[in-house]
């Protein structure tokens, strides 16, 4: 088995192919959908600690954290999928994830609302992405809708949700 | 070389020149006759080994009238082309070349060249290929000295690239020591040489690929000998240490400028760890049989000291690691097996080579002359017997040997009152008395001792490794001190522990951040390269002086400074300097000048360039900043901001500034580069006397000096290299500007004021001016009060990475973490500056470095 199909999550031609997503996936909650990251990209799952803000950087950067030693930004997934911004509670952890991408790995924090478990999804029972219509960017990040029992989880590219469009864009205007 | 009958003569030929010293004319002289009896018999054939032998007769007659710059390096070079005809069996050099014609073809190394080695290679070449650059700058300035330790580093690169198989990289080598023989006007030596120079450090980046060069070296060679005004070499000695008048190899008065002496250092230091490595080979050799990869090791080493020893001109090791290596190789092609007389020998090699290098080293410590080792033409003789496989050689016992070895141990003092002269048991194989030692003349007076700096090789990633861990213990030593229950703690011992712990700790980070340091120099000797080929293409005669290329900065703040440098120099030669008769016409010396200096000044480094051109045209910057309406067009500005103009990059595209008067090419680019190595760049410039650019930039990277202040719940950073002073603001030194612009007036001058409650959008602090601090920073030449709530401490921080995920973080600079674990965000001071300096210089929704300006400076 080659390396890029142990990584789920990772979509290198950029069209969803269901058996290339095939795999383990670390589920959790947003609001009350449930979501998919590619266990390979997520490093560890951290208590919710005090972020630091950072100024006038995009809405959805709550800000950064000290990762023993090593600061990591922290970035709010409800925000980044235009969800409203809600009181953390006991549930709320942080999903650290390292991407790798083409220019070089980056570590970051996802803010979620509640981990759940470890789904391993055969390709058998994942589904292309819905089309959502163009003003839906949120329909950029899914690479599969799994269908677990009666469960639906989406199944997210990671590396479009950290290099994101809406990032580029505002550093675009600042440079 | 087709005729196979010829290869015994050649055998023999390369056999007695590797016995033959410099010195032995008798040897050399017969050598010269075989070779001619060669030649003849090669026909008139012209190919290539045919061309060998005839320089190679060529270099010997030049040793033999005593006209050879080096007769020994000479000597060896002619063995070495000759051994490289043998080997290349049927085909030689040329030839072979031609059966793989793929200039940046794929290269294809011997077997027993393994990365590392060629890693190591490559990486030394490289230097060499530098310091070859400056010798060649040098020789251009007359230096008497240059020439010979360019054709040392040309041959040792020859000998090295050689081993390697390096065919292109040898042959043009060769053809460069060829060259140097010549006598051509200066000018056109100078530019083929530099050509050549190109050529290499081209071939050995295609070598780092893997590739072989775009341009084969016989082509480079022929560009080279294509240069006008060939008569074939009468050899014009430059002033020499070396008389002509005695070939003898008396010893050599060391005239080791610090540069060598340095070199010396690490060879002394390397060589030691190779004689180590070769002890522990030969000592897992005895009684078993060699395996290869042993054998390339031993003659690895020796190789490797026989080329640096050769550069530093001390012959004897030289000679010694020659005659090893030869042997050693035969052992690698299997012609002999390491055993018994023969492993006696390298051990006996080894001894004596550790002995030739302690004379070196008390030579160089004590300021004596270096004095010759009597023991060593036994040694030599001995070694070549083995080669040869003369029966008597091997006969001969070790035991007698090494009993001589050890009564000349250490050499002998040629001072009043010295050993007495030692003998030895075995004539030289020419029958010819070698010189003693202590027969030479008295020593000259003997310099001042110097100590000879000892080195380790250390793995870069090592030691960044070793100075982010010495980051982490600063922090956890900060948190320490500052723990809430540790702070409270009154006893005395305890007090005085942490007290040692701190200091400890700084020590500490003193020590990691030097490890990293390294002299800005090899940059510098780059820009003295660029000077010299602009000057050259523009016409302007121009000259770079440096000063304090010593100086130590981070090991990759160099290389993020060149670039910056090469677009200043560029634009300082290109529009910074006048043409000759415009400068005659102003009454300056018609050559012009840039300097460029490094110094430190109050924990920064600073780089200085510095021209004596006509100054930048205040009015046709400023003109063509109103034209482009970054300036309003009545405001009065000061020299200062006008000079900072050419960094923006309105200004910055060539045709206007060529209008304009030149400068700016690309300036934002060297802002900008700058302002990520957190350095600052001031320019001024007088009319008529030329412009100064002083780049001022921290001595590391990784660590600062800063000030945690409190503004609301956050808290940030602000580094004390920017901060003027703090103060507390009365409501007498509050004054507005256009009713909402905030400004302060400090001691008579009215300074712009930042809520950074307001910039960063921080709710909770204090609005009140007055109840709040004013920290005064200057960032790019200009000073802004920044408003907080209170300075918490003054502390050292290790400046971390905001996050790769973060594209841009404005205002800020980096972040920290601070004593209590948490992240706090390190202020970008001269970003502030400049934003808020444009809003009040320059206006309203001025547009400056494509930041836009926040609401919250522009409603202040």
């Amino acid at each position: 088995m080659s390396e890029s199909a142990d990584r789920p999550g990772e979509n290198v031609a950029g069209e969803a192919d269901a058996a290339n997503c095939a795999g383990k996936y670390m589920t959790f909650k947003l609001t009350n959908e449930c979501y998919g990251l590619g266990i390979l990209d997520v490093r560890e799952i951290i208590r919710l600690m005090d972020i630091t803000p950072i100024p006038r950087v995009a809405g959805h950067i709550s800000g950064v954290i000290n990762l023993r030693g090593s600061v990591i930004p922290i970035m709010d997934l409800r925000v980044r999928f235009g969800m409203p911004r809600t009181e953390p509670t006991d549930q709320t952890v942080i999903i650290v994830v390292q991407h790798r991408g083409r220019d070089g790995g980056v570590t970051m924090g996802i803010l979620v609302d509640e981990v759940m478990e470890v789904l391993d999804i055969a390709a058998g029972q994942i589904a292309p992405p819905p089309e959502l219509g163009d003003s839906e960017a949120f329909a950029d990040f899914v690479l599969g809708v799994g269908k677990v029992e009666s469960r639906v989880v989406f199944l997210l590219d990671i590396g479009k949700v950290i290099h994101s469009p809406e990032v580029l864009e505002i550093a675009g205007a600042r440079t | 070389m087709e005729d196979p009958a010829l290869r015994p003569l050649l055998e023999d030929i390369v056999a007695r020149s590797l016995a033959a010293t410099a010195d032995d004319r008798a040897a050399l002289e017969d050598i010269v006759t075989r070779l001619g009896d060669l030649i003849a018999k090669c026909g008139d054939e012209d190919d290539g080994a045919r061309r060998v032998f005839v320089a190679a007769r060529a270099n010997l007659n030049d040793v033999l009238a005593g006209e050879a710059l080096d007769a020994s390096a000479t000597l060896a070079s002619v063995v070495r082309s000759l051994a490289t005809v043998r080997d290349a069996g049927e085909s030689p050099p040329a030839s072979r070349d031609a059966e793989d014609p793929s200039p940046g073809g794929p290269l294809v190394l011997d077997e027993f060249i393994d990365e590392e080695i060629f890693g190591n290679f490559l990486s030394g070449a490289t230097l060499v290929v530098e310091e070859i650059e400056s010798d060649i700058l040098a020789m251009e300035a007359d230096d008497p000295a240059a020439a010979r330790d360019l054709r040392g580093r040309v041959h040792t690169l020859k000998g090295d690239s050689g081993t390697l198989g390096l065919r292109d990289l040898e042959f043009v080598c060769h053809a460069l020591e060829d060259y140097l023989d010549r006598e051509v006007p200066p000018a056109a030596r100078i530019r083929a040489l530099l050509e050549a120079r190109d050529w290499m450090s081209g071939a050995l980046e295609a070598h780092a690929r893997m590739r072989r060069p775009e341009e084969p070296g016989e082509a480079m060679a022929a560009r080279l000998f294509a240069a006008p005004a060939e008569s074939p070499s009468t050899a014009p000695v430059p002033a020499s240490a070396e008389a002509p008048a005695t070939p003898t190899a008396g010893p050599k008065a060391p005239v080791w400028d610090e540069d060598t002496l340095e070199v010396i250092g690490e060879f002394l230091q390397e060589s030691e760890e190779g004689l180590a490595r070769v002890d522990e080979i030969l000592l897992s050799l005895e009684g078993s049989e060699a395996d290869p990869e042993s054998v390339n090791e031993l003659f690895r080493v020796f190789h490797t000291m026989k080329g640096v020893a050769s550069f530093l001109g001390l012959d004897e090791i030289t000679r010694l690691a020659h005659s090893t290596e030869t042997l050693l190789n035969l052992v690698r092609t299997h012609e002999r097996t390491l055993d018994g007389a023969l492993l006696e020998l390298v051990f006996d090699a080894t001894e004596a080579t550790r002995r030739l290098r302690a004379a070196v080293r008390s030579s160089v410590e004590t300021g004596h002359e270096l004095e010759s080792d009597a023991a060593l033409p036994a040694l030599l003789d001995r070694l070549e017997r083995c080669r040869t496989g003369d029966p008597e050689g091997e006969a001969e016992s070790p035991g007698s040997e090494s009993a001589t070895s050890l009564s000349i141990e250490p050499s002998p003092d040629p001072s009043p009152g010295g050993r007495p002269e030692p003998t030895h048991g075995n004539g030289p194989l020419s029958g010819e008395p070698r010189p003693v030692p202590s027969a030479a003349a008295p020593p000259k007076p003997g310099r001042d001792g110097v100590r000879i700096r000892q080195t380790v090789k250390v793995d870069v990633d090592r030691v960044d490794q070793l100075v982010n861990m010495i980051g982490e213990l600063v922090i956890v030593e900060s948190m320490l001190v500052n723990a809430a229950g540790v702070a409270e703690i009154g006893e005395p011992r305890i007090r005085d522990y942490l007290g040692q712990l701190k200091k400890a700790t700084r020590d500490l980070q003193d020590v990691g951040m030097r490890m990293r340091m390294v002299p800005v120099r090899s940059v510098f000797q780059k820009m003295a390269r660029m000077v010299r080929d602009l000057s050259h293409r523009t016409g302007k005669a121009v000259r770079l002086t440096t000063a304090g290329e010593w100086t130590e900065m981070d090991r990759s703040m160099v290389e993020q400074i060149e670039d910056p440098l090469v677009h200043m120099i560029r634009n300082a030669v290109d529009h910074g300097i006048e043409s000759p008769d415009r400068r005659s016409a102003a009454g300056k010396p018609p050559v012009g000048e840039i300097r460029l200096s490094a110094y430190h000044e109050s924990g920064n480094i600073v780089i200085e360039i510095t021209d004596d051109g006509p100054g930048l045209n205040r009015n046709a910057i400023l003109e063509k900043a109103r034209a482009n309406g970054l300036i309003g067009e009545t405001e009065p500005v000061s020299d200062a901001d006008v000079f900072d103009l050419i960094f923006a990059p309105g200004l910055s595209t060539a045709a206007r500034v060529t209008e304009v008067s030149g400068r700016g090419v690309g300036m934002d680019v060297v802002k900008r580069n700058i302002k990520a190595m957190r350095g600052r760049v001031n320019v001024s410039s007088e009319p008529g006397h030329g412009t100064r650019f002083k780049i001022v930039l921290p001595l590391t990277l990784a660590i600062i000096d800063g000030m945690l202040v409190a503004c609301g719940p956050e808290r940030y950073v602000v580094p004390i290299l920017s901060i003027v002073e703090s103060i507390q603001v009365d409501a007498s030194m509050h004054r507005t500007m256009g009713g909402k612009h905030d400004m302060v007036e400090v001691r008579g001058e009215l300074l712009p004021l930042v809520r950074i409650d307001r910039l960063f959008g921080v709710e909770g602090a204090k609005s009140e001016i007055t109840s709040g601090l004013v920290v005064i920073v200057e960032g790019v030449g200009r000073k802004v009060g920044l408003l907080i709530d209170d300075v918490i401490t003054q502390q050292q921080v290790v400046i971390k990475n905001v996050g790769e995920g973060i594209e841009s973080t404005p205002f800020v600079s980096g972040a920290a973490i601070l004593s209590d674990g948490l992240v706090g965000l390190i202020l970008n001071v001269e970003e502030i500056c400049s934003v808020v300096s444009n809003r009040t210089a320059v206006g309203h929704g001025a547009v400056r470095e494509g930041v836009a300006v926040p609401e919250a400076l522009l409603a202040g």
